[in-house]
């Protein structure tokens, strides 16, 4: 019996370390955005299905995406800024060559031989990459978009995403080979190197984070921005590019999240949407604005889904998804009358 | 009345269409009809500025529970049909109740949770729902003995029931509770300050639109025969919503055309990338999501200008006169006391022993420098605060404790920031204003009986508008006007409340010197008439030539009182206006 | 001296609302102006429209000789045009010296501003004892010497202060009165926006005198310091709105 819990705790926070790197992303992008970003899941979808292509020689899809987003981007933006050529020749000036730059990484990696230590961070900057195209062609051009508007946006880009990735890739699954193989026993819980490597990679990226927002002035800076746009403005911050780089670095965890889970359920073009969401239940505590409540969150969703699946297979989405509504009850129990949460 | 030509044109269409069509055409009209019914409720939803990204979990839960009862409990559709409906209005009560005192971005969050936990539920219950082989064998619906099969007859029963659900929408959009809904989703604030229960509207909002769809499901159930999770997934309720956000929120119809048009593009798509370039695959949700974040991105307000929609002409004359208060036993007597009111912030001292009194009849102004308080004393008046120390009796009594109870006191008011509904008429707009003074209620909003009542209220408005001199603009979209027009809009919004006292935020703030005369003109006649008025204002030249008494504030204090003439030559008042010696 | 900040008939409305109408001002380098006026006279507004959060409907607003259009606030923080503003819009999280230290955030700032630090705190010594401290949790004056300091950081060129002394206890007002004393005896160009007159004209060099959104008077401080139109139009000794006769409405 000990054992069995000591092993679905294992495994739950296998599943929480998964969840919160997307419960990360969500809060990031929340804070700095105002977006309830909806398509945060299929990011760790594309994470998954670039690394493995690049894991089999293949040049990714991705970067199909990535330069018809850019070339989406470079248009619209290269139209608002018509009347004046040097800003107009910048943008699509700056396209063109992120396009060479990411083109030529991607290249790299498949030349040199195979290694996940080359692969993975390319696959994050290109799948990172998109992140900041969707920011500046969906959410930057209304600045005063209700919050309601943008999470129907949001949705847009999730049916965009969920259906590029199976133009792309088909609805087959990709294997993807763990880290390394095997693991450790350690009393008598078994633990896979791969489970090992998801949580500690998942707390170095909390640490970054953590330092980043600690010890950098850009780190500051982003926080700035979240708590007080106009405030942020009038220190000379620009926000639109704040906004940017949250996408930026939200769609780099959620991707690292989808590379270290694909070996343990295999890479597919649905994968995603579901983990996002399981991201939001756990960010839901947090109100998505506080980090630690959020990663609270997610663990206990990662540990309920884990005991769950052991008592009551059939239903481990459901209670998962049940769980929201205490949350939201007890947050509005810690709201006094007439003042919103 | 041509508007009404066309409608019956569509409808007349719509009804012919089933027994024209071949028959593939004629399925894919039925389901046009289905989708139409569910995005008629998110319409009606994104009206009050709320989305759902889940309804098509309640579809399928009116469905499930239909087809359940019939083949598990044998029971008849004719029962089982309303009990699906009945559940599903139940559980829609219980989300609208969980989220909807939460911020907005919650309310997409709990639905899409709900949505996918409600299709785990369908798909794991296996022995009540058969899992993902879904159920067969459900019973066509059977009317005197004859069981509804015929495709033909089908299609017309669902476009029947889907046309009266858009009608009585829209009936129910220009109705009293219409006009709520759209104060709610413009100004939470304005709407409760007029007496709307801003969470109670909008979770029976909600409720309602849940209830269409599982109307939707109940009769999709019956018309297929068999039931399986899939046609309830997400992408089902993310495909209602793409429905509703292109046909948009300014007109229930919207709902019909934005079914058409996406069940026409899903069709066309299908067609395109399976027999032309054929490949399988739900490649469609590629273009769906675009058309979602393009119409979102350039046009976030909905497609259809408000201007090209027809103007609503309500009748302006007769019915039964809406009730007044008597106003005769305040003549003389003093209508609204402060008494020693203090407020406090944390540590911060806001307001302290704030007393004065306005008499029937009188003028007042509140004036004082900024940061002097006189902000707080009116929300402390209206509701919105509630003051830590003191009393406020207004007519002998203490003041309500709820903001949306104080209009049916006899406060009402305007703001500093114009807070109308920019796409509604002037007419509609000052209707509002009589929200607390009449009862007629969703039900009547749907179905009619609410007649006499709109006929008066809008008498009523009309009444209003002559009275402050803005008959030659009563149709004009409110958003339209100029400013100072505006505000004379919210003035007799307010008046459209049979107030006892009028309270005015700063009604000249931003108004060029020609409409502040006209406003001038309008407050000394109203005076004259009788009103008793609370006046906050910055402008001094404006507010000395007006008001009968002044009472000056500095600091959260009352520091004088009197008329404008003795204000003007208090020293302490001086003093606070330009600072003291530094 | 050369011009620095010029408005020119410029004209700013929200949405209907018309707040400053055809108002035309200069500051010339180290020089420091007032703007007085009554509350809603449009001082806010017209700091609002030098940095970009409003845009101009009519006129132009130069600066160093540039027109300024679309330029969003944070390019013109980057140019060293600095906003104390008056709701201070502090990072209340965020500990005093972070707040500061994101006042230098431009790359001009950042360049030569090496004692920034530890020239505010030489003039809000308690701002020293409270760096760790949150923003959020200080009192009124201590986040309005923050406000200050932080906009001190962005090595401004010109420094704009709207109402320092709004909501503040007399005591408090007299300290920062004495550190924007210091600023001004050190050459910075100002712009300082208040409703209390008598402050106001007795550091300032010249003055504006805004009412109804227009600009009434102007003129050097000490002259008018002693004006009884100032008092007008304070408090409303016009008689534009008289009652005439009942019968014209």
């Amino acid at each position: 019996m000990f054992d069995t819990a000591l092993f679905l705790l294992a495994d739950g926070l296998t599943n929480g370390a998964v969840y919160a790197q997307v419960a990360l992303s969500l809060v990031l992008v929340y804070s700095v955005t105002r977006v309830v970003n909806i398509a945060q899941g299929e990011y760790v979808m594309l994470g998954a299905l670039t690394y493995a292509d690049l894991l089999d020689g293949r040049m990714p899809a991705t970067m199909a995406i990535v330069v018809t987003g850019l070339a989406l981007w470079g248009v619209t933006s290269a139209w608002t800024a018509r009347h004046n050529r040097r800003a107009m020749m910048r943008v699509l000036g700056g396209a063109a060559l992120a396009c060479l730059v990411l083109a030529g990484i991607s290249a790299g990696v498949l030349a040199a031989p195979r290694s996940a230590f080359l692969a993975m961070p390319a696959a994050i900057l290109l799948v990172a990459s998109l992140g900041p195209i969707v920011y500046r062609v969906t959410v930057q051009p209304n600045p005063n978009a209700s919050t309601v508007v943008l999470v129907i946006i949001s949705v847009g880009v999730d049916m965009v995403l969920q259906g590029v990735g199976l133009l792309f890739w088909g609805s087959s699954t990709y294997s993807v080979a763990p880290l390394a193989n095997g693991g450790i026993s350690v009393g008598p819980l078994f633990l896979a190197w791969q489970s090992i490597a998801i949580i500690a990679i998942a707390i170095v990226i909390m640490a970054a984070l953590y330092a980043f927002f600690e010890f950098t002035l850009y780190g500051k800076a982003l926080q700035a921005t979240a708590i007080n746009r106009l405030g942020a403005q009038f220190c000379g911050i620009p926000v639109a590019r704040a906004g940017a780089l949250a996408f930026f670095l939200g769609a780099a965890f959620s991707a690292t999240s989808g590379m270290l889970l694909a070996p343990l359920v295999t890479a597919h073009y649905d994968m995603g949407f579901v983990i996002g969401l399981k991201g939001f239940v756990g960010s839901a505590m947090g109100g998505l604005i506080d980090y630690p409540l959020a990663l609270a969150g997610v663990f206990a969703v990662g540990v309920l889904e884990s005991t769950s699946a052991y008592a009551w297979s059939a239903y481990r989405e459901v209670l998962v998804f049940a769980l929201l509504i205490p949350i939201l009850l007890w947050r509005s129990h810690r709201l006094k009358p007439g003042q919103e949460a | 009345m041509s508007r009404h030509i066309w409608a019956l044109l569509v409808g007349a269409l719509l009804l012919v269409a089933p027994w024209v069509l071949p028959p593939f055409y004629v399925g894919l009209l039925t389901f046009t009809g289905l989708s139409a019914m569910v995005v008629a409720g998110l319409v009606l939803l994104l009206q009050a500025g709320q989305v759902s990204l889940g309804h098509g979990a309640f579809m399928g839960l009116g469905a499930y529970v239909s087809a359940v009862l019939c083949l598990r409990y044998d029971v008849s559709p004719w029962l089982a049909m309303p009990a699906g409906v009945l559940l599903t209005a139940l559980a829609a009560a219980v989300i609208g109740r969980v989220t909807l005192r939460l911020r907005g971005h919650y309310l997409p969050l709990a639905t899409l949770a709900w949505g996918i936990g409600l299709f785990g539920v369908f798909l794991a219950w296996g022995e009540l729902t058969g899992g993902a082989s879904g159920l067969d064998k459900i019973p066509a619906i059977s009317l005197f003995g004859f069981e509804l099969r015929d495709e033909r007859l089908y299609a017309c029963i669902v476009w029947a029931v889907a046309l009266s659900i858009v009608v009585a929408f829209r009936r129910l959009q220009v109705s009293r509770i219409g006009r709520a809904v759209a104060a709610v989703r413009t100004h939470e604030t304005m709407a409760t300050s007029f007496g709307i229960d801003v969470a109670a509207l909008k979770s029976r909002v909600f409720i309602l639109s849940a209830i269409v769809a599982a109307i939707a499901g109940v009769l999709y159930v019956h018309h297929i025969r068999f039931i399986s999770p899939t046609p309830f997934n997400l992408g089902a309720s993310f495909k209602f919503l793409i429905m509703a956000v292109l046909g948009g929120p300014a007109h229930s119809a919207g709902a019909i055309v934005g079914a058409f048009v996406i069940q026409g593009i899903e069709w066309g798509a299908q067609d395109l990338f399976a027999n032309r370039l054929g490949v399988s695959g739900n490649y469609e949700i590629i273009v769906f999501g675009a058309i979602l974040v393009l119409v979102l991105v350039r046009w976030p307000g909905g497609l259809w200008p408000a201007h090209l929609l027809p103007t609503v002409l309500p009748p302006t004359t007769g019915g039964t006169p809406l009730p007044q208060r008597g106003h005769d036993a305040d003549a003389g007597g003093v209508l609204l006391e402060v008494e020693d009111v203090a407020v406090s912030f944390g540590g911060l001292q806001a307001l302290r022993g704030v007393s004065f009194t306005l008499g029937a009849g009188e003028m007042v102004g509140l004036i004082g420098p900024n940061g002097a308080g006189k902000t707080t004393v009116f929300n402390v008046i209206t509701g919105l605060q509630r003051p830590t120390a003191g009393a406020v009796r207004f007519r002998g009594r203490p003041l309500a404790r709820h903001t949306d109870r104080i209009v049916g006191d006899g406060l009402a008011r305007t703001f500093q920031h114009v807070q109308l509904v920019p796409t509604l008429s002037v007419l509609e707009n000052v209707a509002i204003g009589a929200h607390a003074r009449t009862r007629c209620g969703i039900a009547s909003g749907l179905f009619g009986g609410n007649g006499a009542e709109e006929r008066a209220i809008f008498t009523a408005a009309h009444e209003a508008i002559q009275r402050v001199g803005l008959a030659d603009v009563a149709y004009a979209a409110a958003g339209s006007l100029p400013l100072g027009r505006q505000r004379i809009v919210e003035i007799a919004r307010a008046l459209l409340a049979d107030p006892v006292v009028l309270l005015l935020d700063e009604p000249a703030a931003g108004l060029r010197f020609s409409e502040k005369l006209e406003l001038v003109k309008l407050l000394r006649r109203l005076r004259r008439e009788g009103m008793t008025i609370l006046l906050v204002e910055h402008d001094m030249e404006l507010v000395m030539s007006v008001v009968d008494r002044l009472v000056v504030f500095n600091r959260g204090e009352v520091i004088a009182r009197g008329t404008p003439a003795d204000v003007q030559r208090d020293p302490l008042v001086i003093d606070a206006y330009l600072g003291g010696v530094a | 001296m050369t011009t620095l900040l010029s408005f020119n008939a410029v004209t700013v409305a929200y949405g209907e609302a018309v707040a400053l109408s055809g108002a035309s001002l200069t500051v010339d380098g180290g020089e420091f102006v007032t703007v007085i006026g009554p509350n809603g006279a449009g001082k806010t507004t017209l700091l609002n429209a030098a940095m970009g959060v409003l845009p101009a409907r009519e006129g132009t607003i130069t600066f160093d000789g540039q027109a300024l259009r679309h330029e969003p606030p944070e390019r013109r923080v980057a140019m060293g045009m600095v906003i104390v503003p008056e709701r201070r819009e502090l990072f209340g999280r965020l500990s005093v010296e972070d707040n500061l230290r994101l006042g230098a955030f431009t790359p001009r700032a950042r360049s030569g501003n090496s004692g920034g630090l530890d020239r505010v705190y030489d003039l809000f010594p308690v701002l020293a004892e409270r760096r760790r401290q949150a923003a959020g949790t200080l009192s009124g004056g201590e986040q309005q010497m923050v406000a200050l300091g932080r906009a001190l950081m962005a090595q401004p060129r010109i420094l704009m202060l709207d109402e320092p002394s709004i909501g503040l206890a007399p005591r408090i007002v007299q300290q920062i009165l004495a550190a924007i004393a210091t600023l001004k005896a050190s050459g910075l160009t100002a712009i300082l926006v208040e409703q209390n007159a008598h402050l106001a004209l007795g550091i300032a060099d010249r003055a504006y005198v805004l009412e109804a959104g227009e600009i009434v008077l102007s003129g050097t401080a000490s002259a008018l310091r002693d004006d009884p139109r100032v008092t007008e139009v304070y408090l409303g000794g016009g008689n534009r709105y008289a009652e005439t006769d009942p019968s014209d409405d």
